[in-house]
């Protein structure tokens, strides 16, 4: 009994030992990469930052692993989407034992926090699928609202590490101009300024309507449009189908038309009478792009797009989730490039 | 910020209006007035006007109407029809083929406070209700270590954990309902989940529970008796960013003596001490690729179970294990194959033997809604050959899914 005791203890002792011989840099965990990589931008040196989900995985349905409880456990910081997209999270903290990363604790950030949700549902009931109670929580696709996440991130950070905040407000100064500059282009910034440009873009209709009705300097401000939505411009107002509703806030600001879906409702698989419909409907309003993220069945894509004589955009919702997409800004870009195409 | 800026624009301009000299204009007056006014406005142009409030206006309160902080509630339903194809005793071919409602289980789920949260299953079967589990949880209580109070199904090997319809297939494996009971271990105590330094593997972990002993199939039943204690240890390791292997071995140790009971004579009953040993083995070795996790999976698994029971007739030894493989074909198809093999629950078991095979096919409508078609064929040692042919149906409603790794 004694021996055991001793064991018992000493096995104590070295997981306590452990657990404080962690690293002076924070540990951020994050739900998915794409947070992860927002996260680095703004914690830079003061940070280490690991993730649970993959870009090319889908948030939706993830293991909630051992070892995925284990890199909770130590997180001195964790920031998820804080709606009801990672289901499986409370289950992994519980299992962590981290009880400062639970909702509402101070070491925990919903990266949603303040944010304009579009798709809240007016009924809130299984038939409709996959229903989202809280709103569309597939937020990261649209490059505005990456804004909010990095001052979420900020805040965080800024709470547990007060030391650093004056760094980690200057790092969400750097990136938010960099997004601005990707999103809107330097010469409509020079002219229209962030503050008003990033309230603008929340209402995408009304933007583009003001670009093109105003002038500066006798030529239409739509013309100092640059960045991604200058290059979005090709597939303004252009028709295509998705898989799923992750694309919603990348074509509220993009200005493109989902107009059905290849799951009839969030998360139900397709029947073949659907699938049919699908086509009909694709052929009768000559849609030619079909839109999806890389964790879906990509067979039963081509399929469609083999049918109807499509595009099928098969790409990562997610930062790293392919190559080339290791930065948010690379992956926007790639998000970006890849619609763009399809419709060349 | 607001109510500060405000306050100082009224007390300005009271203090302009106190102390204005005699020669500024009254038109200046006005302007002024008008710019301090639009100012004023511009700060709170954001705010809904003041609106009258009439006289037929209901008010309500909130009090009653807190749903919101109500436990979140699912409700499971599984239920189904099976039919005997082969049977030796025709007498029970009544009972074999028929439709069944096994249980509809209400699962309850809320945190507590910022420290501690609470689960509860209810089964409904048409026998009655019953308590399945209710437990409160303290999470990290000390550095790595959760700590459960109440009634739960023990961490004895994997599935032995998991609630019948979370089962890949539609029964418990029969090594398990033959040593552990037909209800399997579900007490009531104390339980210590403790996160172990990884070392080696990607995680370990130490349960050590302590529980009444009221399985009657193993322990001294209802009445308070020395408690029964289980120690489980489990490693796990990422054999890459899809695969995973996870083995655990399992101890309990209690007793199976009724002391200290009172019959309705007043006779005291002290059996004298008899223990109850039980051991476990587990393996895991699952697969799914990150990328495609809702069209593809294979998961292997196989336990061993093992009991030395003292009675007073004599010592009881039986030994059984199950080992089952499970494919996720399609988003919607999962099919799979089980095979069991156990000594009977008795003294006099050797040379015996009682297997089953099991094969199936589980349609997934929905993450809520599942189907499955279960061929079941059980023999051996005094066993009257039975093979069944089940439809099972499995619906969730709610917000809550098993969540399994």
């Amino acid at each position: 009994m004694k021996i055991f005791v001793t064991l018992l203890l000493s096995i104590f002792l070295l997981a306590a030992n452990h657990a404080q011989a962690s690293e002076s840099k924070l540990q951020v965990v994050t739900s998915l990469s794409t947070y992860a990589a927002i996260a680095k931008e703004i914690g830079r040196e003061y940070i280490e930052v690991d993730w649970i989900v993959n870009g090319n995985q889908d948030p939706h349905f993830v293991r909630p692993k051992p070892s995925l409880a284990r890199k909770l456990a130590r997180a001195d910081l964790f920031v998820s989407t804080g709606l009801d997209l990672e289901l499986w999270a409370p289950a992994l903290i519980d299992l962590s034992g981290n009880g400062e990363i639970r909702s509402g604790q101070r070491r925990f950030v919903s990266a949603s926090h303040d944010m304009n949700l579009l798709e809240v549902p007016k009924v809130k009931s299984r038939a409709e699928g996959g229903v989202h109670l809280y709103g569309n929580p597939h937020f990261v696709a649209n490059p505005l609202y990456a804004h909010q996440i990095a001052r979420n991130i900020t805040a965080g950070l800024s709470r547990i590490d007060p030391a650093h905040a004056p760094q980690y407000a200057d790092n969400l100064k750097i990136i938010s101009e960099e997004l601005d500059r990707r999103i809107f282009g330097d010469s409509l910034l020079r002219i229209l300024g962030s503050k008003i440009l990033r309230r603008l873009g929340q209402k995408p209709a009304t933007l583009f309507k003001f670009l093109r009705q105003r002038n500066y300097q006798g030529q239409a401000l739509i013309e100092h449009l640059g960045g991604w939505l200058k290059k979005g411009m090709k597939f303004r107002g252009k028709k295509a189908v998705a898989y799923h509703l992750n694309w919603t806030y990348f074509s509220h600001l993009f200005g493109l038309q989902v107009v059905n879906y290849v799951e009839p409702r969030p998360s139900i698989p397709p029947t073949p009478r659907h699938i049919q419909e699908l086509i009909e409907q694709m052929n009768r309003e000559k849609i030619q792009v079909i839109l999806s993220a890389n964790y879906y069945q990509t067979d039963r894509l081509q399929t469609i797009a083999h049918e109807v004589n499509a595009r099928a955009v098969v790409v990562a919702m997610g930062v790293g989730g392919e190559a080339g997409t290791d930065s948010y800004f690379e992956f926007i870009d790639r998000l970006v490039t890849r619609v763009t195409a399809a419709f060349d | 910020m607001h109510r500060q800026v405000c306050y100082l624009s009224a007390a300005l301009t009271m203090i302009w209006a106190l102390g204005s000299p005699a020669t500024v204009g009254a038109e200046d007056k006005d302007a002024e007035r008008d710019r301090l006014r639009q100012e004023a406005e511009s700060l709170v142009a954001d705010l809904a006007d003041e609106k009258e409030v009439a006289a037929e206006t209901v008010f309500t309160s909130g009090q009653r109407s807190l749903q919101a902080l109500n436990p979140e509630i699912s409700a499971v339903i599984d239920a189904g029809g099976q039919l005997g194809l082969r049977e030796f005793d025709r007498d029970s071919l009544a009972d074999s083929s028929r439709f069944y409602f096994r249980v509809m289980g209400l699962h309850l789920e809320s945190n507590l406070d910022p420290f501690s949260f609470f689960k509860a299953a209810i089964g409904v079967t048409p026998e009655g209700v019953g308590l399945g589990e209710a437990y409160v949880t303290w999470v990290n209580l000390l550095p790595g270590l959760n700590f459960s109070l109440g009634k739960f199904r023990q961490q004895f090997g994997v599935i032995q954990r998991w609630h019948v319809p979370a089962l890949d297939q539609f029964d418990f494996p029969l090594p398990l309902t033959t040593i552990l009971g037909p209800e399997g271990l579900n007490q009531i105590g104390i339980s210590f989940n403790w996160r172990l330094p990884a070392l080696w593997a990607d995680d370990q972990h130490l349960i050590v529970q302590v529980t009444n002993g009221t399985n009657q199939h193993l322990f001294q039943g209802q009445s308070f008796g020395v408690p029964v204690g289980l120690l489980r240890w489990s490693q796990y390791f990422d054999l890459n960013e899809a695969t995973y292997l996870e083995f655990g071995a399992t101890g309990m140790l209690g007793t199976n003596s009724r002391r200290g009971i009172e019959d309705a004579t007043g006779a005291l009953t002290n059996d004298p001490f008899r223990s109850t040993t039980l051991a476990g083995a587990d393996l895991t070795l699952s697969w799914s690729p990150l990328q495609q996790q809702r069209y593809q999976h294979v998961t292997f698994r196989a336990e061993f179970y093992w009991v030395g029971k003292e009675t007073a007739a004599g010592y009881l030894s039986a030994a059984g294990a199950y080992a089952y493989l499970d494919a996720g074909l399609t988003e919607t198809l999962v099919a799979g194959a089980r095979f069991d093999l156990t000594q009977p629950f008795a003294i006099d078991n050797d040379g015996q033997r009682l297997y089953q095979a099991v094969a199936y096919l589980t349609c997934w409508q929905s993450p809520w809604v599942k189907t499955r078609l279960q061929l079941t064929h059980l023999d051996g040692s005094g066993q009257t050959a039975d093979t069944r042919l089940i439809v099972q149906v499995i619906l969730a409603a709610g917000p809550h899914k098993h969540e399994k790794y």
